[in-house]
């Protein structure tokens, strides 16, 4: 049984106007100890989706559907059962470590905190497991940094904090939502190798959320391609970046900037923009930016159909995509 | 820490400068003749003018400002020449009920306004947020004598719980001498937490659309404890900006309340001091409200330090 099992995913945006959703029936499954990530640009509904499984969505949204985890379905569980979930078996790191973190407590405080929490841990205890923690995620001088504050530590020393704080218990799925955006290239890449290895060594599950084609693949090993609110191609990496079948995820790999572009070469982009957030229309929700669309796009959502092994796309024109697909 | 002490020190030892130059020239042009006003319109002109020598009035006034506050700094307060009593005691005997009246109200007031404020900021656009604030307006609209006259009404005459008015001293006891402080405490202390609690109120919300708040609730806490443990000491510091703020309301509403109160406070003093044309005694209350405010102030530059550690550096 999948360890986190998502089935027909909403989450609606109460707005003035009416309701909108931004995530409109997302199903996915991960097992455990494997890792998955969810790409797609801003607005897609990518971090809605981490928040609805964490149970943090923000005031004026509503999930709906099924989030089985670990076979309970998290969205009908009570809010005290959510908390016992949160920080012990489910955990998540965010994009922003400058504001993610409290600023008026010291980090060993912090780090150590889920266990006071879950484990009822006493101050010394829990304290000496944040430092090892803190040192095994290699902040440097882990022993001074346990009492001081967020504002005397960089960028990627706050998201090593952050790591170790949603490590401390031992979960078995990470959310990261953008782990490594607000960070310089350099310390990207080694966060991002630290949560891999991390991920590795404990058998936990991934979940990364990232508008970044580079950093998912890099990362996980199965991806999710999202567009307004649907996953619109799913598979192996290899396969969905290497051979994409729907015209989104094709745009997307072809608006990655080349080094061997030649000179005076366009850079290309997906033409158009995504639209804003509003009631849902029928048909296929990239129909208005896609160059093969047709009248049969705009009447009925495509259903996910099988592109390759493992591999699947909610495109019509799978065929004619993979046709037209140059890298 | 003691570079950002020394800082504040000095600014606190300018503001009060410039507090005693100001209070110094608004006194001088006050109208009046304070002699003449002592010895009355029919006086001898001759005892008007050997009174004006007697209390140094002849002198210019930079030797004047010089001999007041010099004498300040020694200790020397001079005679109240309407109370006819030394004012560094009368001055002592006055802030021992104004000081526990401010105290008293400022407690109240935070403690209202700290329920109220987190309680409507946690329950956001529910019946019982909407309740409090229109509390709140109701409180801050309503002038605070008035609610003292209502108080009055209610709990002395209807009641008797508390005095109407007076103080009964703190030889009578410290139950007596507080029983006579409630009401006008209470009086002082509505308006003020009917403000608070919504810069509470306000300050709470802000603080729970912080992203460390979603990373509270990310490691198993609920909504409550996660205000409780992380919440709250960051909304504190707007909190206390404005406490800090409101003890100076405070003080000045004291002298509006101890004359409903009928209570021989600083503020009474002062009513008493200005139509006295007491002027050595006008000079020194306000100088010593100054003294009050100034001091407040200083004490929330520390609880800044004191609540976020990001102060030290960036002072």
């Amino acid at each position: 049984m999948a360890l986190l099992d998502v089935a027909d995913l909403w989450a609606v945006v109460e707005a003035p106007t009416g309701e909108a959703p931004a995530v409109r029936g997302v199903s996915f499954a991960l097992a455990h100890g494997r890792t998955l990530g969810i790409v797609g640009e801003s607005g897609c509904g990518k971090t809605l989706t981490a928040l609805a499984i964490m149970g943090l969505l923000p005031r004026g949204v509503h999930g709906r559907g099924r989030i089985g985890f670990a076979g309970v379905d998290l969205l009908t569980q009570p809010e005290d059962t959510l908390c016992r979930l949160r920080g012990q078996r489910l955990a998540m790191i965010f994009q922003e470590p400058m504001t993610a973190l409290n600023p008026l407590h010291p980090v060993g405080r912090q780090v150590a905190e889920p266990l006071r929490i879950h484990r009822g841990m006493g101050q010394a205890a829990a304290y000496a497991q944040a430092l090892r923690l803190l040192t095994e995620v290699g902040l440097d001088q882990s022993a001074r940094r346990m009492s001081q504050f967020p504002h005397e530590l960089s960028g990627g020393q706050r998201q090593r904090v952050m790591i170790a704080m949603a490590l401390i218990c031992g979960p078995d799925l990470l959310i990261a939502d953008e782990p490594t955006t607000a960070l310089d290239v350099t310390v990207q890449a080694h966060i991002l190798d630290l949560v891999r290895a991390l991920v590795d060594e404990r058998g936990m599950a991934l979940l990364l959320i990232s508008h970044d084609l580079g950093v998912v693949a890099e990362t996980v090993a199965e991806v999710a391609v999202m567009y307004r609110g649907r996953i619109v191609e799913r598979g192996p990496v290899t396969a969905v970046l290497g051979q994409p079948a729907h015209p989104y995820t094709q745009g997307l790999m072809q608006a990655l900037p080349r080094l061997d572009a030649r000179r005076g070469e366009r850079h290309r982009v997906v033409p158009g923009a995504v639209p804003p957030l509003g009631p849902p229309e029928p048909g296929c929700a990239f129909a208005a930016r896609c160059a093969l669309a047709e009248p049969a796009c705009r009447t009925s959502d495509p259903p996910m159909a099988p592109a390759g092994p493992d591999h699947t796309a909610a495109c019509i024109h799978i065929a004619a995509a993979r046709g037209a697909w140059r890298p | 820490m003691s570079a950002f002490l020394v800082r504040r020190l000095l600014t606190l030892a300018a503001t009060l400068l410039a507090a005693s130059l100001v209070i110094f020239v608004v006194v001088e042009v006050l109208p009046g003749d304070p002699a003449r006003t002592i010895l009355g319109p029919e006086a001898d002109p001759e005892a008007v003018a050997a009174l004006r020598v007697r209390l140094g009035l002849e002198r210019p006034p930079a030797a004047r400002y010089l001999a007041w506050v010099g004498g300040l700094l020694g200790g020397e307060f001079g005679v109240s020449y309407t109370y006819h009593v030394p004012i560094g005691g009368l001055l002592a005997e006055r802030l021992a009920i104004t000081l526990p009246l401010a105290a008293v109200a400022m407690a109240l007031t935070t403690a209202i306004a700290l329920s109220a404020g987190v309680y409507a900021a946690a329950r956001r656009g529910s019946a019982g947020d909407v309740a409090v604030m229109a509390l709140t307006q109701l409180g801050i609209a309503v002038p605070g004598f008035w609610f003292a006259i209502l108080l009055i009404l209610l709990f002395a005459v209807e009641l008797g719980w508390f005095p109407a008015g007076g103080f009964a001293g703190w030889d009578a006891g410290i139950g007596a001498a507080l029983r006579s402080l409630v009401l006008p405490a209470i009086a002082l202390a509505l308006v003020q937490a009917a403000i608070l609690a919504r810069v509470t109120r306000s300050a709470v919300i802000e603080v729970l659309d912080e992203d460390f708040m979603r990373t509270a609730r990310a490691k198993g806490l609920s909504r409550r404890a996660a205000l409780w443990r992380h919440g709250l000491r960051n909304a504190l510091v707007a909190v206390v900006t404005v406490m800090g703020l409101q003890f100076a309301n405070l003080t000045a509403g004291a002298v509006v309340l101890e004359n409903v109160f009928a209570l021989p406070g600083l503020g009474r003093l002062a009513f008493q001091a200005i139509s006295q044309r007491d002027l050595q005694l006008v000079r020194d209350v306000v100088l010593l409200f100054a003294v009050v405010v100034v001091a407040v102030n200083f004490l929330v530059d520390l609880l800044y330090a004191v609540i976020d550690p990001r102060v030290k550096l960036s002072a």
